[in-house]
C-alpha cells in the first residue's frame, strides 16, 4: 500500500490566489505593527517617556523587514507546494539580500 | 538638528501625509514627491532626502499591497522573477549613490520628473492582455529593465514605478490594473533593498524617516477613499505643472 504522498508529482505549481491570500495577512499586520509602533514611538515622547528612539527603531525595522518576510512566505509557500521554480526565484532573492548587506558593509 | 517630537516632526508628518494621499490617488510611490520636498524646502542632504524617501515607498508599498492583495491583484510570481534583476540594480544604485556629488542627484532627479511628468500628461498606453509571440525577447527586456527601474529607485529614493508598469503591461502583457498592482508590490522589496547601503552609511536618519513614515501610512490608507470622492484627472493635469516647476527649481539649484 502506497503511503500518502508517494503520488504526488516532483514538481506542481502554487496558485497566485493561495500566494496572495497569505500575503494579505502579512501585510496587513506588519502594517498595523510598524504604525502602532511610529505612533507610540512619536506620541509618548510627549509623556516625557524616553524610549521612544528604540520604538522607532523597532517599527522601521519592522516596516522593512515586511517585503522580506513576504518573499520568505512565499518561498515556505513554494517549498510546501513543491514549486521548484518559484522556490529557486526566491532562493535567488533572498541570496541578493544577503549581498547587498555583505556589499554595504564592505563599502 | 532634527528634533524627535516637534514641529518639524509634524511637518515631516504632513510631507508624508501628502505624499501618501497623491501617490494613492495618482498611483505614484510617493518619493517623487518627498525627495524635492526635503531638499527644496527643509533643506536636507540629497543622500539623506533619498534614504528617508526609500523608507517612504516601502511604507506605500506595504500599506497598498495589503489592500491589493486581499483583491488578489499583483502577480506575485511575475513580480518576484522580476526582482531578481530589480535588486541587483538597486544595490548597485545605492552603492553608486554614495560615490555620486549632490548635484548629479539634482540633475537626475530634475530628469525624472521632467520624464514622469511627460507621462502623466501623455497618459497611460494600456495594452490588452495577451501573449507574445517571442515570449523569450520580451521576457529579457523585461528583466533589463527592471534592472533599471532598481537602479533608479536605489539612487533617487523612488519606487521606479514609471519603468514597472510600462514594462509589466506594454511588454509582458498583463492588464493595467494588475500591472499597477504588481510594480507597487515588487517597490517594497527594492526600496528596502536600497535602504541597507544607506542605513550601513548612516545616511537613514530615524527622526526624519520616522516621522515621514508615519505621514505616508496614513495617507496611503485614506487616498483611495479620497479617490472616489475627487476628479482625479484635473489633479492629474495640475500636478504635471508642479512637476515641471519641481524640475526647473532642482536644475536651477545646482546652476544658481
Amino acid at each position: 500500500m502506497n503511503s500518502p504522498g508517494v503520488n504526488r508529482p516532483a514538481t506542481s505549481k502554487v496558485p497566485e490566489s493561495r500566494l496572495t491570500s497569505g500575503l494579505s495577512v502579512v501585510y496587513r499586520y506588519g502594517y498595523s505593527g510598524a504604525l502602532i509602533l511610529m505612533l507610540i514611538g512619536l506620541l509618548f515622547p510627549l509623556a516625557g517617556w524616553s524610549p521612544a528612539e528604540a520604538v522607532l527603531k523597532a517599527g522601521i525595522l519592522l516596516l522593512l523587514c515586511i517585503p522580506v518576510v513576504s518573499a520568505l512566505w512565499v518561498g515556505y509557500e513554494a517549498l510546501h507546494g513543491r514549486d521548484r521554480r518559484l522556490l529557486s526565484v526566491v532562493a535567488g532573492i533572498i541570496l541578493l539580500l544577503l549581498l547587498a548587506g555583505l556589499l554595504a558593509n564592505l563599502q | 538638528m532634527i528634533e524627535p517630537v516637534g514641529l518639524s516632526a509634524l511637518l515631516y508628518v504632513l510631507t508624508g501625509l501628502c505624499a501618501g494621499l497623491l501617490g494613492a490617488i495618482l498611483g505614484l510611490g510617493g518619493g517623487i514627491l518627498i525627495v524635492p520636498v526635503l531638499i527644496l524646502l527643509f533643506k536636507v542632504p540629497a543622500h539623506i532626502a533619498v534614504a528617508a524617501s526609500l523608507v517612504g515607498v516601502v511604507a506605500t508599498s506595504t500599506s497598498s499591497s495589503a489592500g491589493y492583495m486581499k483583491r488578489g491583484l499583483p502577480l506575485v510570481r511575475v513580480g518576484l522573477t522580476l526582482e531578481l534583476t530589480t535588486i541587483v540594480g538597486a544595490i548597485i544604485g545605492s552603492i553608486a549613490a554614495g560615490f555620486v556629488p549632490e548635484n548629479a542627484i539634482f540633475v537626475l532627479f530634475s530628469l525624472l520628473l521632467l520624464y514622469t511628468a511627460w507621462n502623466m500628461w501623455m497618459g497611460k498606453k494600456v495594452r490588452p492582455a495577451q501573449h507574445d509571440a517571442d515570449q523569450f525577447q520580451a521576457t529579457s527586456i523585461a528583466l533589463i529593465g527592471s534592472g533599471a527601474a532598481g537602479c533608479i529607485s536605489g539612487t533617487l529614493g523612488v519606487g521606479g514605478g514609471v519603468l514597472k508598469v510600462p514594462i509589466l503591461n506594454l511588454l509582458l502583457g498583463a492588464p493595467i490594473h494588475r500591472s499597477t498592482s504588481t510594480s507597487t508590490f515588487m517597490m517594497g522589496l527594492t526600496a528596502a533593498v536600497g535602504c541597507i547601503a544607506y542605513y550601513v552609511r548612516g545616511e537613514l536618519i530615524l527622526e526624519l524617516a520616522a516621522p515621514l513614515v508615519l505621514g505616508v501610512l496614513i495617507g496611503a490608507r485614506l487616498g483611495p477613499r479620497l479617490a472616489v470622492k475627487i476628479e482625479a484627472g484635473g489633479l492629474r493635469r495640475a500636478f504635471v505643472f508642479v512637476l515641471i516647476f519641481v524640475a526647473i527649481r532642482m536644475s536651477w539649484a545646482v546652476f544658481a
